[in-house]
């Protein structure tokens, strides 16, 4: 039996695609008979799944957390050890279309979730194992195994979720919740548990480790040991462009280890970019150095003291709007002399790195360049160039024009 | 307890909150310090939550006898799935600071003699001895009959609970009224509900919510009335968010403050959802509404409903257009005229449109904010005759919900443990029914007449009044606390030094036993043998327990059973006929069988449950098999085709299945007819009533027992039992003129907390909320000179309570949820003895300045309403 409001749905959906476009309507129905043949069995007509049975992935929460990548991994290789099993036969058009489905769905208050992939959460893995075993493990099971605990939610400690989603994915779903189901915002004074930000990272942390806690793996360094260690790779790998003291040389190697740098730069960001390199750069990618050697390559680089200390935060969700062919106006005005007109950086012959490029642009956010602009970094050429103690005081708009027109060069 | 807990957790706060707690100060003992009965019992067990009225599906795991954790239920049709963080965490407070063995004090009360203990305000063990079982049993029964004897059963009270389960409620109000002959019962209902039950009576004839939960997601407009239920009621809050989420429909909630409801439906659509900052205004609100929409949308009016089921619709509407014009209420409404019209006409639009479909319309919520009012009953009855007016009740998606606080507070209303009550919907004063319930509590029918004609004066404030006065001399306190009532310090307290008081308790450092003559250790939920539950959709629900509890404790509906069986021996009475029911091979009562003798009873009433019996049967299913198998059962249950249903969603207009012999008609009252009775609010003598109402807990010779008259003037104009001395407000802390209360002073509940005892001892729950704050106004924060996180003592004429100041929603001060009015300040009563219970030591006892001022009809007392000043401490 179809439900009323997945019917509705559908009707909605497909006199709006009808006067655009024939293919997407069609792409849509497509979709809909796939996923009433392969997905409704469990996750039920509507999508909303059963609790205890099968999760809610027609809701407005997961579909703006979860991107077509991670739905596409979750259909293929399935969720080991549950009863979701991997649907290989299910790829191509027809994955497509049962996306383009979901994705079709009408909501009266859309929500709307930027994920950073890359990101990383720091976090206490005790305090977390704490905290899961408050919060997460009476609906989760004490080992996140899901329905087989007896209760009602899913199973988030086990490899096949874990493999499948980014921290991020696992924060934003602990802020938002997932409305219309027993998942509910976990984060702040509204949520159901109170957590702080800071405490959902450490649940995250904790999930990341439950495994390799169960199995014995963990090796766990004290903070003096990560930073000797880090110390000793730092100069064997980094010093030789970036210095000894960090400062970098301008027109060859930037400031890394830099109090404003140190203040925007997650430790996901300089994780990112140590192992994926910036292509076209002379900065290499290096897959070789594993987890702890990062971890204590990083754990060196905010060891070293710094004076007149700042706090920063940068907040991902941020999404610049503006006019990217203001922007690049400004663009050539203020940065295009160090930076290059196309930001690609020292190539051009200035002291400003590349900007311009893709391994740059893949891993900053939005936030990290609008308060790079803002702050600037101390001790470099790099000023900040809003206020009145800036280089230029730019405003608000202009530096937002600025991001447009970077990402455009993407 | 060396360390003082709330230097302790100051110390901690200014080490940074981010630091882990690692203890909450609590003496926490072990989980192995603890003997249980035995060491195994079954897992999965299914019960309800034993926290708010909501009435979540809850599983309990167990190990080795022990209970470890619950879970939610996911098939349970209430949460399906979800629970707060309360109920997520209730088993961290079950082994934790627990009495074990029965005390006797030594230095005992004894009215009969006149004497008064000198050791009472005090817990120290030495002050107690232990005992057996079988003498604290012979000698309660000893002491209660010659208290009988001396100044008669009226003279013996009884505080019960919406904790204990519907069979003990049954049981206790069959001992008070039918052994001891007592008509001074109540229960912390009396504080929480009363107000709702006493107006669904007056307007709709019965005690019945006539709503159901899945009236939420049918619902085109949802309304709030003093009713924080993000923090109160969370299930409930969040599947109304959920379906708002969903459908854009538009919302209403009525509270002085901007509390996490109102944020929280403001987040996801703000355009939709409003919120009215009121103070004691509703009455005025319902009745300016109902203008605006007579005026501005007469097609909203369901005339064909007041012509034909309703009783005195003309006199409302001729009322309400004489004197609720929105512009000229604004002094009580606190609310622009135009705020009020735009309203109406929202409103007007969901009525319409559910009238159109037959489903759907307003669907209107309140809670204990509401009901805790001098004039609470009125508030309920004026926000019926608005849903009726606009044809919202009787369909579904639509009508009037009341929210209970207890999970069984629904159950002590059903069984009639209050004064004048009898079980079903009936009073002593319905001589066929009283008839009937004397056959089937196998009681003599003249001892039930003769309470009928016995008087408990002010209900649950009056029987502490009149055990000061001494009138009443001995008291027992079931799975209840007397910190609940107003004015503990000039009120409860004085009242159990008196008297020879009897509590029934879990913990050690619980505030009963300061006054308690005997102690006995109780068995809490989870560890009990269970019993059932009744939520605030009239949902039975069963409440398993492993049966399996701390050695040495027992289950209260245990302890009616025997000191019912000897104390009516005593008065010459056959005990073991009244109470036929004999221990099973695990060592407890079966409350089965009770709850067979209770439905047998409900038989021919309006909250009928005898299907279940039919369907027994039919079919060989159990009573509680029935409920457990269909996770609930809704009274009423007539027939067995409805029990086999579920029970009955939604009543009224016809909407209950086929029911031959049913006993009413569209409504309850015996003309068929909802009776509407106009509310009215008048500020005109509001000085002098409250100079006058001043005077109690001030002047410990005035009674508001002997001032009914009074209250009921303060009712009928829909006051407050205090008025602010606004004029002084301003000025810094210590200068403004003495005697001067300048705020408004309410108390309320957190989302973290249940009541004053669990949550404060559950790991959890103590850690996210572990101190009293007082949430204040930024502006009044800065005429003060007071800053965030500061440590303030809040003063009534009563007695005073110090708190954390926490300002705004950046507050250092946890939760930091909500924001209050300027000149308005709230604090939790939860933490009232989360520092300590010991009086000497205890700074935060909520009731320790409240008035005790109350509805006359439904007893209720005004805890929201106070007058303070701030000072510093």
């Amino acid at each position: 039996m179809f439900s009323k409001s997945v019917l509705l749905r559908g009707a909605l959906v497909s006199s709006f695609f009808m006067g655009l476009n024939i293919h997407a309507q069609s792409i849509v129905e497509k979709g809909k008979t796939a996923y009433m043949m392969n997905c409704s069995p469990c996750h039920q007509a509507d999508a909303l799944g059963k609790v205890g049975f099968a999760p809610s992935i027609g809701s407005r929460d997961f579909l703006a957390i979860a991107d077509d990548q991670m739905i596409k991994n979750t259909v293929l290789k399935g969720r080991a050890g549950t009863s979701m099993v991997g649907r290989p036969d299910l790829k191509g058009e027809q994955l497509d279309s049962i996306i383009a489905y979901l994705r079709s769905f009408h909501f009266e208050n859309p929500l709307k979730v930027k994920l950073n992939k890359h990101w990383e959460a720091e976090g206490d893995f005790k305090n977390g194992k704490k905290l899961f075993q408050s919060s997460c493990a009476l609906c989760h099971g004490e080992n996140g195994e899901g329905y087989l605990s007896g209760g009602p939610g899913t199973a988030i400690g086990m490899k096949g979720f874990l493999d499948t989603v980014s921290d991020d994915y696992i924060y934003q779903t602990l802020k938002y919740g997932r409305s219309g189901t027993a998942m509910r915002p976990f984060i702040g004074a509204k949520g159901l548990a109170n957590l702080t930000e800071q405490e959902a990272e450490d649940v995250i942390v904790y999930m990341r480790g439950m495994a390799d806690e169960k199995s014995g793996k963990t090796q766990t360094l004290s903070k003096e040991e990560l930073v000797t260690k880090g110390k000793a790779l730092y100069a064997m790998n980094c010093s030789p462009c970036h210095q000894a003291d960090g400062k970098g040389k301008p027109g060859f190697a930037p400031s890394i280890i830099n109090r404003d740098f140190l203040a925007i730069a997650s430790n996901s960001f300089i994780k990112y970019t140590i192992s994926h390199g910036r292509p076209g750069t002379s900065m290499p990618a290096r897959p070789d150095l594993d987890k702890t050697s990062l971890k204590a390559i990083i754990a060196y680089m905010r060891s070293v003291p710094v004076k007149n200390p700042v706090s920063i935060k940068v907040n991902h969700n941020f999404e610049a709007t503006g006019d990217a062919v203001k922007g690049k106006d400004t663009y050539i005005q203020y940065c295009g002399y160090c930076h290059g007109d196309s930001g690609e950086g020292y190539l051009a012959g200035g002291p400003g790195p590349a900007i311009g490029k893709s391994g740059f642009l893949d891993i900053a956010s939005d936030d990290y360049i609008r308060q790079t602009i803002r702050h600037g970094r101390v001790g470099t050429a790099m000023r900040p160039f809003a206020g009145s103690k800036g280089l230029a005081n730019l405003n608000e708009t202009e530096i937002n024009n600025i991001i447009v027109f970077l990402r455009s060069l993407n | 307890m060396t360390i003082n807990r709330r230097k302790f957790l100051k110390g901690m706060a200014a080490a940074g909150a981010a630091a882990g707690v690692t203890t909450t100060g609590w003496t926490v003992p072990s989980k192995e310090k603890y003997e249980l009965e035995k060491d195994e019992c079954p897992d999965n067990i299914l019960a309800a939550c034993p926290y708010c009225g909501v009435g979540c599906g809850t599983i309990i795991k167990t190990k080795k006898g022990r209970i470890t954790s619950i879970i939610p239920d996911k098939d349970h049709p209430t949460n399906k799935g979800l629970q707060c963080i309360k109920g997520l965490t209730s088993a961290e407070a079950i082994y934790v600071d627990r009495l074990t063995k029965p005390l006797i004090r030594k230095d005992m009360s004894d009215p009969v003699k006149g004497y008064v203990s000198k050791t009472k305000g005090s817990f120290d063990p030495s002050l107690f001895r232990e005992a057996s079982w079988h003498e604290v049993e012979e000698l309660i029964a000893e002491k209660t009959a010659e208290i009988v004897k001396f100044s008669g059963g009226n003279s013996v009270g009884l505080y019960g609970s919406g904790q204990l389960s519907v069979e003990g409620q049954y049981l206790e109000n069959l001992f008070m009224k039918g052994v001891i002959q007592s008509n001074t019962i109540e229960a912390n209902a009396r504080m929480c509900m009363t107000s709702a039950v006493t107006g669904y009576f007056k307007s709709l004839g019965s005690d019945t919510p006539p709503t159901c939960y899945d009236d939420i997601e049918m619902c085109d407009m949802v309304t709030f009335w003093g009713h924080n239920a993000r923090g109160s009621h969370p299930i409930l809050y969040w599947r109304v968010a959920d379906h708002k989420a969903k459908n854009n429909i538009p919302s209403l909630v009525v509270d002085p403050r901007r509390t996490g409801t109102v944020m929280g439906l403001e987040e996801i659509n703000p355009d939709n959802s409003h919120h009215f900052s009121t103070i004691n205004g509703d009455i005025s609100i319902h009745n300016a509404l109902a203008y605006a929409i007579l005026k501005n949308h007469p097609d909203a009016v369901d005339w064909d409903l007041l012509k034909n089921h309703v009783k005195g619709w003309e006199t409302y509407i001729k009322e309400v257009k004489a004197g609720y014009k929105p512009e000229d209420v604004e002094d009580k409404t606190m609310i622009p005229a135009k705020r009020i019209y735009d309203m109406a006409a929202m409103w007007a639009k969901a009525s319409i449109k559910g009238k159109k479909l037959g489903h759907g319309g307003v669907l209107s919520f309140w809670g204990i904010g509401y009901n805790q009012h001098l004039h609470g009953q009125h508030n309920t009855m004026g926000l019926v005759n608005l849903m009726v007016l606009t044809g919202n009740i009787g369909r579904p998606g639509c009508g009037p919900h009341s929210q209970t606080g207890q999970p069984n507070a629904m159950g002590e209303r059903f069984t009639g443990g209050l004064t004048s009550r009898l079980p079903f919907n009936k009073g002593l004063n319905d001589k066929a029914h009283l008839k009937h319930m004397a056959k089937h509590w196998r009681v003599p029918q003249e001892r039930l007449e003769a309470v009928a004609d016995m008087q408990n004066t002010g209900m649950a404030v009056g029987m502490m009044e009149r055990a000061i006065k001494g009138e009443v001399n001995a008291m027992f306190l079931i799975y209840a606390t007397h910190i609940d009532l107003p004015d503990a310090n000039n009120l409860a307290r004085p009242a159990m030094t008196r008297m020879f008081t009897v509590v029934q308790e879990i913990y050690n450092n619980a505030p009963n036993n300061l006054y308690a003559d005997i102690i006995l250790p109780a068995a809490t939920w989870g560890e009990w043998v269970g019993g059932t539950y009744m939520q605030s959709e009239r949902r039975l629900y069963v409440v398993d327990g492993t049966a399996n509890p701390i050695k040495g404790c027992r289950p209260d509906m245990d302890m009616v059973i025997d000191k019912g069986k000897l104390i009516a021996n005593k008065l010459g009475l056959d005990g073991d006929a009244i109470f036929p029911y004999k221990r099973k091979a695990n060592g407890y009562y079966d409350p089965e069988e009770v709850f067979r003798d209770l439905v047998i009873a409900s038989k021919g009433t309006d909250s009928d449950l005898t299907g279940m019996l039919e369907v027994e049967k039919e079919t060989g299913v159990g009573l509680y098999d029935q409920i457990r198998n269909l996770r609930g059962i809704q009274w009423p249950a007539p027939t067995a085709a409805i029990a086999k249903d579920g029970g009955t969603k939604r009543r009224y207009m016809g909407q209950e299945s086929y029911w031959p012999g049913k006993p009413y008609e569209e409504f309850r009252h015996k003309d068929g007819k909802m009776h509407m009775h106009m509310c009215h609010q008048d500020y005109s003598e509001y000085k002098e009533i409250t100079d006058e109402l001043k005077k109690l807990g001030t002047d410990p010779d005035f009674f508001a027992i002997d001032n009914i008259p009074l209250l009921v003037r303060a009712r009928d104009a829909g006051l407050t039992p205090e008025l602010p001395d606004k004029e002084h407000l301003g000025h810094k802390i210590g200068e403004a003129p003495k005697d001067t209360y300048p705020f408004w002073w309410a108390t309320g509940v957190v989302y973290e907390h249940f009541h004053t005892s669990k949550t404060i001892r559950a790991g959890t729950t103590s850690k996210l909320v572990p101190e009293m704050y007082v949430e204040m106004h930024p502006e009044d924060a800065k005429e003060l000179g007071v800053k965030d996180g500061q440590w303030v003592k809040i003063v009534t004429r009563r007695g005073s309570v110090e708190a954390r100041a926490s300002i705004g929603l950046d507050s250092v001060v946890k939760p930091a949820r909500n924001t209050v009015p300027k000149g308005f300040l709230f604090s939790p009563w939860n933490l009232s003895v989360a520092d300590s219970a010991d009086p000497k030591k205890n700074k935060w006892l909520a009731n320790g300045t409240t008035h005790r001022a109350f509805d006359p009809v439904s007893g209720q007392a005004d805890f929201k309403k106070n007058a303070c000043r701030v000072e510093l401490i």
